[in-house]
Formats: C-alpha cells, sequence, structure tokens
C-alpha cells in the first residue's frame, strides 16, 4: 500500500511542477498587466499604455523562466540518460 | 441605406466567447483521450495532462486577443491568425516540456495536443468567418450607393 501512495504523491508533485512551469507566462502577464493598469488608471489616469507594456514585459519574464525551466530540465535529463555519458553538452 | 462608413464599422471580436468555447471543447477532447488511454491499458491521466499545454496555450491567446482595440471585421483576419500560430508553438513547446516532466503516453499525450489544436484553428477561422458575414465590407456598400444591387 506504502508505494502506491508514494509513487501517487511523485505523480502528484510531477503534474503540480509542469503546471506552474506551464502557466508561468500567464502569470507574468497578468500580474504585471494588473501592476500596468493599477498605474494607467490611478497614478496616469487614462490611457492603456502601461498596461500593454508590463503585460507585454510579464509576458517575456515569464517565457524566460519558461525556457530557463526546460533547459535546467533537458539538462538534467541528458545527464541522467546513458547514451550521452552524462555530458550535457553532447 | 447602408454608408462606406457603418460597413467599414469597428467591431470587437467576442474573445472570451471563442476562448470559453475552445476551453469546454479541449477540456472533452482530452477526457476523450484519457478514455482511449484506458482502451489502450494505460492511464485516464494520460489525457488530461496534456491540458498542463493546452490551458496556457488557449489562455494567452484570448488575453492578448481581449485586449485588442475594436477593428473592421476583416482586419481581425491577421491577428486571429498570428495569435493561431502563438498558440501553436506555446503548446507543442510547452506540451515537449510537460512530457518530459510527467511522462504520459506519447501517442495519446500528441494526438491529443493536435486535435486540441485543429479544433481551436477552426473555431478561430469560424468566430472570423462568422464576424466577416456580419459585417460586410465597405465594396457591398459602394455597388449599393452606385445602384448597381
Amino acid at each position: 500500500m506504502a508505494p502506491s501512495n508514494d509513487s501517487q504523491n511523485r505523480d502528484r508533485a510531477r503534474q503540480a511542477k509542469a503546471w506552474v512551469l506551464a502557466l508561468d507566462p500567464i502569470y507574468g502577464m497578468i500580474g504585471f498587466g494588473a501592476l500596468g493598469f493599477a498605474i494607467d488608471r490611478w497614478v496616469v489616469g487614462s490611457g492603456r499604455t502601461w498596461m500593454v507594456a508590463l503585460g507585454i514585459t510579464g509576458l517575456i519574464v515569464g517565457f524566460y523562466r519558461f525556457i530557463r525551466e526546460a533547459m535546467a530540465l533537458n539538462k538534467e535529463q541528458t545527464r541522467s540518460s546513458s547514451r550521452t555519458d552524462g555530458n550535457p553538452d553532447t | 441605406m447602408s454608408t462606406q462608413i457603418e460597413h467599414n464599422e469597428l467591431v470587437r471580436l467576442p474573445a472570451l466567447l471563442i476562448g470559453a468555447i475552445s476551453m469546454v471543447l479541449c477540456v472533452l477532447i482530452a477526457c476523450a483521450g484519457g478514455y482511449l488511454s484506458t482502451q489502450r491499458g494505460g492511464d485516464f491521466n494520460d489525457g488530461l495532462n496534456a491540458l498542463i499545454a493546452i490551458v496556457p496555450g488557449v489562455l494567452l491567446p484570448t488575453i492578448i486577443l481581449f485586449m485588442m482595440p475594436a477593428k473592421p471585421a476583416g482586419v481581425w483576419a491577421v491577428p486571429v491568425l498570428a495569435l493561431t500560430i502563438l498558440r501553436a508553438l506555446i503548446v507543442m513547446a510547452t506540451g515537449l516540456v510537460v512530457h518530459t516532466i510527467i511522462g504520459a503516453d506519447k501517442t495519446i499525450f500528441f494526438m491529443t495536443l493536435l486535435a486540441s489544436l485543429l479544433v481551436t484553428l477552426s473555431i478561430d477561422v469560424a468566430s472570423v468567418l462568422f464576424l466577416i458575414q456580419k459585417h460586410a465590407p465597405a465594396m457591398h456598400a459602394g455597388r449599393e450607393s452606385e445602384g448597381v444591387c
């Protein structure tokens, strides 16, 4: 019974990691966009310039994080693979 | 009598409606993928895991389309096509990473992704065509004003 629970927990942890990784650009865009919206509304008073600019910034930051995580994951996988003799640059 | 200005009126794409329909259909496709996986002796989650890659791919273009200002109906074709390409790139890139992390059944996982992309592409095309049909281009107005129609 214990190994089954352990395996289920591992599956959930991997799913949670995948969700976090996949939603990074969305969180970035929504978070920065909301900040821009607040600046447009309460500091500038009109327009959507800050919302669009910060939304795009959030998107880029989110994608940067996604690509960095994906590359780290790829290196980790390569290191543990017998086909590449553990050399991540192979 | 309709005028050119009326026919070139600025319209907004119903981005939230399109996003909601896409999302519901993608969930149904993921469930179908899960069912097929169980038929092949796999796990129902293999289909549902594809949603991890599909959800950001549907959400992101929906948010961007929602933020866009109103345009003439025909002009919407360009941003919708661009965002469809962006969606395909996001879903495939995220899908590869998710598959590496989770290690789901490759066939079911990627077939679910591709089926979802096909359905969302159809919805996007249909929405733009519907919008263009509803707000006819200015050519008709010109002909009408000349008494051709």
